[in-house]
């Protein structure tokens, strides 16, 4: 089904005419052939890298922290690496080499502080309480993003902020891509391996440890590797959020929650996701509408409507 | 163990964010007190001599009205004008069109990159001895230095005049905009500095050199009229963006009375405020006959090149046809709210129907305007202004 | 089968970060292939004891040893494969279905990287079938019946094949019925030369199927030994501080509260 939605956002765009570019002119116009190839195809590869690596965060993160309501931008995960990012940037030139590392040590540490002020908090379920430190870490770091925008900005128009609260792929080339690739390549497959033990690490302490696992450092490390590459592909696209909450969610309705099977569906229905949004925002009007607010308004949607059925269900069942 | 490594952590954002607050202020605040009493003295001696344009009428009171109707009355003209509020470059550069400035305005709000420090250090010999005021000051920081009347964009007016009401500062503004609009700020300007017939000499130059260009156009057929694209691009922050200005905007008159067609202006920028980023793919399906490169971080013209030599761009028609131009600019872009419109508009029109306005010397207005508008000499235009004029 | 493995616990000590100490000098040893009850009041130390004995608590003195070697010497994996552990509850948010739940059991049998293969899944099938849980396979946990959840985390406890198992309190929030279940499968364990050490506030259960018994009280073994022996009304009322009778009726002790 990916291979089809690919397939087919390859022709769509706003070239020559909004929507559709027949067949004809991609094989005949040497502009329409240098379009597709330059920039249709790195911004479908890179939002389909974007897709994966959120949802399989959002899932690693909701099973480890037993929390089916977290995603990487709740957690101050995206928004750590949107800071580290933008700090690198500003203040160690463009490289993306640094950006990327940046954007990961932030993106880590936004994710540590979240679950240490969780532990700090003394009232509340654990849910809630990770919620909430969540909250007040992404807060943090946004609003240190919005300090490094407005330090050095000489015009201090603040619309290039957007680019990083809302996301956006316009701007990814192949060097983003091959750049972003291997280090996301990387890191999933590690989570995908290990997919299994994501089942085990998500019981208890005792539990893991019962049946051989070194819970703590296996756990570090899934998240490790998760984050990482959420911190990658945010490095250039910025922070869109949702993703990594509801698809999760969804391939756990389609899959069962046996992360043997959901897990590679949350990466597969990500994908898909995040292309068929992306194509929302490059086709839709003249303008580029910001990625995140298309993912917000479909992901707050679906969520609402997943929430409703879920109510239903449990209902129907007494 | 965890609680005591987060205190810390709390502690050392919290020591941050207090030294980053206080360093700006803090430097701002060293040199203000100096220059004030620096500027003090320099304002009393001033006033000691006798104004080089002593004002028409003689009466105590001064009524100024600015484009958005604010009225304020004033018992005398004023001698102390502070500048304040976003977009001071363009304040600035308007202001200043009028000698009395230089005298007049005690202090003014920098704005930290944009060649505005270097300009009015040429147009103004007292520029050095002017307080500087930090960005977005306050009242607090305005109050002190005792103005008589402050100047500041348009859109600031009502939330400075909140604070500044209160304590008797009487607040005017500056729109800019379009050029109808420019005309009564430049009368508002003539009613502050005594100076109407100064208001009135710049207006008609203005008018002057619009009518150049509506006499150019004069029979241009619809036929005649190449479709246009104004695009700024700007590659902060690691991204690379594409932007159409909104259609309210001036780009989109300077197209139109130049005698071309704004293709982004109906689709994509009806009832924006602000840039709007769009794609390649746009661009290619826009297809334009000319492409104006805005840039207003570097030099439009390198832009424009490197642009030309991009593969998806090479083939474009306007690519093809050679009719690709970095939009004109000196020490800030010729598109913007700022006197320097009128070189904007008139540019644009040479670009857009070269042998319409053939007899138009772009070198030559520059050098005209700048000894208009600035009173500079041409020794100095020669050497400080054609240099960094970038107008293909 | 191989012969089960001789626990024992030397002088442990343990206490938790904070507190005070929960166990003290706490010296036991464990009849092989036997099924022995730990009875205590609550908050007498028996879940520490438990997570001392599996290893995931380390204990500030003494030792647990298994075989004379002390467990910590022991990779965690080998551990796994012994000593398996079927806690209270568990409470977890995601609705697994039975067959994938007791299929985690099999982790001590796969690296991190691998997942179920044939083996694991008869071993699991083979689970099921003996708690005769074989039709509730496909149901989510979620949607189980307490008595249903526990047989689960029994089974998943059995799938990892141990020598030794150790349960927390089994049968607490069981009814009768299902408390009968559980206890026949345990002795049916023991029969298979599996060490079964269980927790319990409840005599009763002790007597339906334990062979030794073990009082304790306050974080140390107030008496220990065969059932017949240990369960009298003295040691009882000694260790509830209550009057606690215990009359033969049937061939069989039965525990009587004071009326």
């Amino acid at each position: 089904m990916l291979l089809v939605v690919f397939s087919a956002s390859i022709f769509i765009g706003r070239y020559p005419k909004p929507y559709w570019m027949p067949l004809n002119l991609l094989l005949h116009e040497s502009l329409a052939q240098k379009l597709v190839f330059s920039l249709r195809i790195p911004r479908l590869l890179m939002a389909m890298l974007l897709g994966m690596s959120l949802a399989a965060c959002g899932q690693v993160l909701q099973m480890l922290f037993r929390n089916p309501i977290v995603e990487p931008g709740f957690l101050g995960v995206s928004q750590g690496a949107a800071f580290g990012a933008s700090f690198a940037i500003l203040f160690l030139g463009a490289s993306l080499f640094h950006v990327e590392i940046f954007a990961a040590l932030f993106a880590l540490l936004g994710l540590a502080l979240s679950f240490a002020i969780a532990r700090l908090v003394k009232f509340g379920g654990w849910i809630l309480r990770l919620v909430l430190s969540g909250i007040v870490v992404s807060a943090i770091m946004s609003s240190g993003l919005g300090i490094l925008k407005y330090l050095a900005d000489p015009l201090t128009q603040l619309q290039e902020i957007t680019f990083w609260l809302l996301g956006g792929l316009w701007s990814t080339t192949w060097t983003d891509v091959l750049f972003i690739l291997p280090v996301v390549a990387v890191c999933l497959t590690a989570v995908f391996l290990m997919r299994w033990r994501l089942n085990v690490l998500s019981l208890s302490d005792a539990t893991a440890f019962s049946l051989g696992t070194a819970a703590n450092r296996e756990r570090v490390f899934l998240l490790a590797c998760a984050v990482i590459a959420v911190a990658a592909v945010t490095s250039v696209s910025g922070i869109v959020n949702w993703v990594g909450l509801i698809v999760p969610h969804v391939s756990r309705r389609i899959f069962g929650s046996n992360a043997q099977f959901s897990l590679p569906g949350a990466m597969l229905i990500g994908a898909i996701f995040s292309i068929l949004c992306d194509v929302i925002a490059r086709t839709l009007l003249a303008g580029e509408i910001p990625l995140g607010i298309i993912t917000s308004f479909l992901g707050a949607a679906i969520f609402i409507i997943l929430m409703s059925r879920q109510n239903l269900k449990a209902a129907s069942h007494d | 163990m965890k609680n005591r490594s987060l205190y810390l952590l709390s502690t050392i954002l919290i020591i941050c964010a207090v030294l980053l607050g206080s360093c700006a202020p803090a430097a701002a605040e060293g040199s203000e007190v100096d220059q004030v009493e620096e500027a003090v003295a320099v304002a009393e001696s001033e006033s000691a001599e006798a104004p080089a344009n002593p004002p028409a009428e003689e009466s105590s009171a001064v009524t100024i009205q600015d484009s958005a109707g604010n009225v304020v009355e004033l018992e005398s003209l004023p001698q102390r004008v502070v500048v304040v509020g976003k977009a001071t470059p363009f304040t600035l550069s308007t202001t200043y069109v009028f000698k009395e400035a230089s005298q007049r305005i005690v202090a003014l709000e920098l704005r930290r990159g944009l060649l505005t420090a270097e300009f009015l250090t040429l147009i103004d010999p007292k520029y050095e001895q002017k307080i500087k005021l930090e960005m977005e000051s306050s009242a607090e920081q305005i109050a002190p230095v005792e103005p008589d009347i402050v100047i500041t964009k348009n859109y600031v007016v009502k939330s400075l005049k909140e604070s500044l009401d209160p304590l008797g500062i009487p607040v005017v503004g500056l729109n800019m905009e379009t050029p109808d609009v420019f005309y009564k700020d430049i009368e508002m300007l003539g009613q502050l500095f005594g100076a109407p017939e100064r208001a009135q000499a710049v207006n008609a130059f203005l008018q002057e050199k619009v009518n150049v260009v509506k006499t150019a156009m004069q029979g241009l057929t619809e036929a005649d009229k190449p479709s246009v694209l104004v695009i700024q691009y700007s590659d902060q922050d690691g991204e690379v963006a594409f932007k159409v200005p909104p259609a309210s905007y001036i780009q989109t008159t300077m197209v139109i009375d130049g005698g071309g067609v704004p293709v982004w202006a109906e689709q994509a920028a009806e009832g924006e405020s602000n840039w709007i980023v769009v794609n390649f793919e746009q661009i290619a399906a826009w297809d334009p006959d000319v492409i104006l490169v805005v840039d207003y971080n570097g030099n439009p013209q390198e832009t424009a090149a490197m642009l030309k030599q991009n593969d998806l761009w090479k083939e474009l028609k306007a690519v093809q046809a050679d009719q690709v131009f970095g939009f004109g600019k000196d020490y800030q872009g010729w598109d913007l709210p700022d006197p320097r419109w009128i070189l904007g508009y008139t540019w644009v029109a040479a670009k857009l129907q070269p042998e319409r306005m053939a007899g138009v010397d772009i070198t030559e207005m520059v050098k005209e305007f700048y000894r208009f508008m600035y009173r500079l000499s041409d020794e100095q235009i020669e050497a400080s202004i054609l240099p960094i004029v970038y107008a293909d | 089968m191989i012969d089960a493995p001789k626990l024992t616990l030397s002088n442990v000590e343990f206490c938790y970060a904070q507190g005070a100490a929960v166990l003290n000098s706490f010296s036991l040893d464990i009849v092989p292939a036997s099924i022995t009850a730990v009875l205590g009041p609550n908050g007498a130390g028996k879940t520490t004891l438990l997570n001392t004995v599996l290893g995931f608590l380390k204990p500030q003195s003494g030792a647990v040893l298994l075989d004379g070697v002390n467990i910590s010497q022991y990779s965690r994996s080998q551990l796994s494969r012994m000593i398996g552990l079927v806690p209270q509850a568990e409470h977890i948010p995601f609705n697994f279905t039975v067959l994938e739940y007791i299929l985690l059991g099999r982790t001590p049998y796969m690296g991190i990287f691998s997942m179920p293969g044939e083996k694991d899944y008869q071993v699991a099938e083979s689970v099921l079938n003996l708690l005769h849980i074989a039709h509730i396979k496909h149901r989510p946990i979620t949607e189980l019946s307490g008595g249903e959840q526990q047989l689960v985390l029994l089974a998943r406890a059995l799938a990892q094949q141990p020598k030794i198992l150790l349960l927390d309190e089994p049968t607490t929030h069981l009814d009768l019925g299902n408390t009968v279940v559980i206890l026949n499968a345990l002795k049916d364990l023991a029969r298979r030369k599996v060490t079964v050490i269980f927790t319990t506030h409840d005599p009763q259960a002790a007597i339906y199927c334990a062979d030794q018994v073990v009082l304790m009280k306050q974080g140390h073994v107030l008496s220990a030994g065969r059932l017949q022996k240990i369960l009298t009304s003295a040691q009882l009322s000694r260790l509830y501080g209550v009057e606690i009778s215990v009359q033969e009726v049937a061939g069989h002790p039965v525990v009587l509260l004071p009326r």
